[in-house]
């Protein structure tokens, strides 16, 4: 492994600071269950990497009924699965993030790596994306909330700028009468995703019509993305055969799978519309019943 | 056999150091004035060298020595030196990617690493061939200087196949195909080599025969065997992947001798799923004949068998999955011929079972697809066809204990075959699979014998030393058990030492279901010669006749008619011993397997094993018709045991070797790009983990044994042998679609269901 300078700032500002200094050719080290990873592999050979361990405040987490979810982005991916809010206010995120890696990975990855590692088969993003969430990102001296659909430019790439971090991330409160899940399909129960489908749904209990849906997709493109076409056949409408069926042949639209090594284009085009029909299943079954298991 | 610790659930001896992480593997290992060495391998999968510069490595400070082929000696090398194809390094071609060209040695593995990249290497691409049937073609490109890509045949016959097809009622023919798959150790291979200014060579690694090693190094540095001395320590992981040399050996061993200094080469993951060889990829094309009742008559196989770039375990390979082939059921009239085929790839070698996962998984699917065209029960057939006790088989072979027949009626009871087969409901369905393994590894050494040696120390310790390589299977616990049983002691009394081919006796290696058979017979034998002599010793000292002692809780105890029981500590009596008699215990026992003499390799070939075991594997899968994934619900692997030495440690060889073959069934696959292995890491070699784990329902048949210590078998590979032919029968059944070809990957039963 390239040899690489290891920094330990204290405050915000003195990691935003050295990163920008450097030009783009330090690294954030947050859990490093991808950067040391990579860099032994030699896909990355980073000048040096800025540990956040000892800046204070970035693995709080806090729940407020009005304004939601405040996760600092060096919660372990382990503490955010059994936070307490996490699994009462948003259990399909406490799903998702479940899936990620082995015990040991969740033990040391964290959020923030998970979402700025910006792999588009992370299993965060998509569920994050469709409760709304956003980052908050800073460079020492002003901040800037994004929200994360519009965070994702590419493969490993995001909006932030060299000396920015992201310093929060923000997952408004989630409104009543919601359905959420996290579908992730894989080659074995310990593997990345070759597509995640999250989906949330908001229901008018008395008519049962679906005032809001989003459903955000892992690993069919260069980034998460929103599977909007079907979104659109939904919202205002029951969920009955006919809708699901609408919404199952344009889930595919807004994606562009490839083939790759871990498998092909078609079977991942068939693991989308499989696992959004389940999706939608799984919301219909839960709004017929009012909301209850 | 239940004895006071044989037979019962006694845990490992090894497991507190395992379970804390404070066993010493010999990846831990540093030495004081270690250096770190590296290989550059070759990046084309065919091609000639026609330059190479070391001069930039040379240069780079930090490095101590960079070798060549012109530092080495060059004569070629394999583990049938009559098969010798390769050499330390490659000085004309590379012959896959991978193959060895040069190596350096440096003051750490980074800088190691920086120097392999500024070695410039001029290659020549030549055409390359990865498939077995197309390297067999004429205008194949040829991979070593002969004739064909053909490496090495073998025939087996008897009877008149041709003719008995002619009389059956049903024939069945088809083609099957298993992949390479990975040995997956979870300590990669390294070494570290110490070559001292006196002459000698000591190297310290993880092997699973480590007296055959020994040879295979001086053998190929061509230095006296008494120069070399191989070191082992706790093992993580060998599966057959370390019974032959890797070329990090000899190349540590030079890269030592120029530096003065011990030198360690250890794999990186990437290395060792691109380097540390393969189970043979065999393509099968069987034909399965019977009589309208069910018996079987006829049967003929032609294997052809991926060999890679260089020859290694092949023939013992093509060998010992034909004496499986025939000794399985007793038909009358066999042909079977194999080949090892060269191909632009890494080796393959010995992996759990030689050859017999492949071909079971092509037999016994057959077998299901012939008991469909009966009209039969897939369980009724092999009933009927099941060997028995005492039994000489057409091939040659005797079965003096045979346990099929119970394995059969244990495996579909406790799976509900009635209830479950055929239910055609929700693409759920059983399946079922036979095998036979051997339970005493194999004589084709001509020599099958080993000692071991016992000392009782002052604190009546009992040590013993065994060359029972321990490589995670327990063998070492095994040893200790037969020590303590026969001495009367508890499990802590006794220690066991193994780790030094200077220290201890001459043996094979653990390999092929043998090490509890014949290192158990020779602790066995050890422990009665010690018996002997402590009873005698313990008769002076308690002032009675031998007959009267019996040894019991780290007593020796005498009672006789009209004496009052007296006992002494075994501590006292050894001291006694010692100090009084003059005379410390120390013995030594031997077990040798008696090979006939007038033995003729080629007609009886099936003599080639001691002890057969046999099995039955059931299982139950659900089929995912949205996403092709097939649910492994349940398995039951009744496996004959002979004696149950350790319940513990037979479930857990059964159940992983269960979980290994559920790998190989349904995931694992090398994926390659041009020759390159691109999976070279547990993120897309896919790998079954607890999350697959099914109900594993462990059967233990207990059929004796009359060679095995207390009548046992050895279980070692058994448990993966027949587990892909029961998969692939049970989605037989679930779905109606026949898989032929491994590993069934969710897209093609997808595809597969979908095209139904």
């Amino acid at each position: 492994m390239k040899a690489f300078d290891y920094e330990r700032p204290s405050t915000f500002e003195d990691a935003c600071r050295i990163l920008h200094a450097a030009g783009g050719s330090k690294k954030v080290l947050a859990g490093g269950t991808d950067l040391i990873v990579k860099t032994r592999h030699k896909v990355m050979a980073p000048e040096g990497v800025v540990s956040l361990k000892d800046v204070p405040g970035l693995s709080d987490i806090s729940f407020d009924p009005e304004k939601g979810l405040f996760i600092g982005p060096m919660l372990r991916l382990s503490d955010v699965e059994t936070a307490d809010a996490v699994k009462t206010q948003y259990p399909a995120l406490a799903a998702a993030v479940a899936t990620i890696g082995s015990t040991q990975v969740r033990n040391r990855a964290t959020i923030g790596g998970n979402i700025c590692n910006a792999a588009p088969s992370a299993d965060s993003p998509p569920i994050l994306m469709a409760y709304g969430a956003s980052v908050v990102i800073g460079d020492g001296k002003n901040e800037r909330e994004v929200l994360l659909e519009d965070f994702f430019t590419g493969p490993g790439e995001t909006v932030l700028r060299v000396g920015e971090i992201v310093k929060q991330i923000v997952v408004p409160a989630p409104p009543q009468n919601i359905f959420a899940i996290y579908i992730k399909a894989a080659r074995s129960a310990l593997d990345i995703a070759l597509v995640g489908v999250a989906l949330l749904a908001v229901f008018d209990p008395a008519d049962r019509v679906v005032k809001d849906l989003k459903v955000a997709l892992a690993a069919v493109a260069p980034t998460p993305v929103r599977s909007r076409q079907m979104e659109r056949i939904v919202i205002g409408n029951k969920l009955d055969d006919t809708i699901i069926e609408k919404a199952v042949v344009e889930s595919c639209t807004d994606a562009c799978s490839i083939t790759d090594i871990r498998t092909t284009e078609g079977y991942r085009d068939t693991l989308v519309e499989t696992h959004t029909r389940q999706a939608l299943e799984a919301a219909r079954s839960w709004i017929e019943k009012g909301g209850v298991l | 056999m239940k004895g006071n610790i044989i037979g019962k659930r006694i845990p490992r001896i090894d497991s507190v150091p395992k379970a804390t992480g404070t066993a010493e593997y010999t990846v831990d290992l540093k030495l004081p004035g270690m250096i770190y060495g590296k290989i550059l391998r070759s990046p084309l999968p065919h091609a000639r060298i026609k330059s190479l510069d070391v001069s930039a490595a040379e240069a780079l400070p930090g490095v101590c020595a960079v070798i060549t082929a012109a530092d080495v000696p060059m004569g070629k090398f394999s583990f049938f030196q009559w098969l010798a194809d390769k050499t330390i390094f490659s000085s004309d071609k590379v012959r896959y990617v991978g193959d060895e060209v040069a190596a350096v040695a440096a003051i750490d593995a980074d800088t190691a690493e920086k120097a392999i990249e500024l070695i410039q290497v001029d290659y020549d691409p030549l055409p390359a061939v990865f498939e077995t049937e197309e390297a067999m073609t004429a205008d194949a490109p040829l991979i070593h200087d002969q004739e064909s890509n053909i490496g090495f045949k073998v025939e087996r016959h008897f009877g008149d196949p041709d003719n008995a097809f002619e009389s059956c009622d049903f024939v069945v023919e088809g083609c099957y195909k298993t992949d390479r798959v990975a040995h997956c150790c979870l300590e990669v291979s390294n070494c570290v080599a110490s070559w001292t200014p006196e002459g000698r060579l000591s190297i310290w690694t993880n092997a699973q025969a480590p007296h055959t090693q020994r040879q295979e190094v001086a053998r190929i540095l061509e230095i006296p065997l008494q120069d070399v001395r191989i070191i082992n320590s706790h093992m993580g992981g060998g599966f057959g992947s370390k019974l032959v040399m890797d070329m990090k050996l000899p190349i540590a061993a030079v890269l030592s001798k120029k530096t003065g200094r011990p030198v360690k080469i250890q794999n990186t993951r990437a290395e060792e799923f691109s380097t540390a060889k393969t189970r043979y990829g065999y393509t099968m094309y069987v034909k399965t004949g019977a009589k309208k009742d069910g018996t079987l008559q006829a049967r003929t196989v032609r294997v052809i068998a991926d060999n890679g770039a260089y020859h290694d375990k092949g023939p013992a390979t093509l060998n010992f999955s034909s004496m499986m082939f025939a000794t399985l059921y007793n038909i009358p009239n066999i042909h079977y011929e194999g080949m090892v085929v060269y191909t632009n790839k890494q080796m393959s070698t010995a992996f759990r079972g030689f050859g017999n996962p492949q071909l079971t998984f092509a037999c016994e699917v057959q077998l299901d697809e012939l008991a469909e065209k009966i009209g039969m029960d897939p369980v009724e057939i092999r009933r009927i066809n099941a060997n028995t006790p005492g039994q000489k088989l057409q091939c040659g072979a005797v079965v003096p204990t045979c346990g099929l027949r119970e394995c059969i009626e244990v495996a579909a009871q406790n799976i509900a075959w009635k209830e479950k087969y055929n239910r055609k409901d929700k693409l759920r369905g059983v399946g079922v699979a036979n095998m036979v393994h051997t339970a005493a590894g194999g004589r084709y050494y001509g020599y099958n014998a080993t000692d071991s040696f016992i000392k009782v120390a002052d604190d009546g310790t009992v040590s013993i030393v065994t060359p029972g390589l321990e490589m995670g299977q327990g063998v070492h616990t095994v040893v200790a058990m037969i020590v303590a049983e026969e001495l009367g002691l508890d499990m802590k009394s006794v220690k066991v030492l193994s780790n030094d081919t200077d220290l201890t006796p001459y043996d094979l290696g653990s390999w092929g279901s043998r090490a509890t058979f014949v290192v158990g017979n020779a602790a066995l034998a050890t422990a009665r010669e010690a018996r002997v002599v402590i009873i005698e010793t313990a008769a002076k000292m308690l002032d009675t006749k031998p007959e009267f002692i019996d040894l019991e809780n780290g007593m020796a105890v005498a009672r006789g008619p009209g004496m009052p029981e007296k006992s002494v500590s075994m501590g006292k009596l050894a001291a006694y011993a010692i100090n009084n008699m003059k005379a410390p215990i120390s013995v030594k026992g031997q077990w040798a397997d008696d090979i006939p003499e007038d033995w003729d390799i080629k007609t009886e070939f099936v003599k080639n094993v001691r002890s057969f075991a046999f099995a039955t594997q059931t299982c139950e899968v659900e089929i995912d018709k949205d996403t092709g994934e097939v649910k492994v619900l349940k398995f039951v692997a009744a496996h004959e045991t002979g004696t149950t030495m350790n319940e513990m440690l037979a479930e857990g060889q059964i159940e992983g070797a269960v979980m290994q073959g559920i790998g190989f069934t349904l995931m694992e696959s090398m994926t390659l790009d041009n020759g390159r292995v691109v999976n070279d890491g547990f993120l897309d070699y896919k790998l079954p983990t607890f999350g697959e784990q099914p109900e594993i329902d462990v059967q233990l048949i207990e059929t004796g044994d009359p060679h095995g210590p207390y009548g046992a078998k050895g279980i070692g590979e058994a448990g993966l042998v027949p587990t892909a032919a029961a998969l692939a029968n049970a989605i037989y059944n679930a779905s109606g679609i026949r898989v032929t070809e491994l590993p069934i990957t969710r897209e093609f039963m997808l595809n597969a269901l979908r095209e139904k």
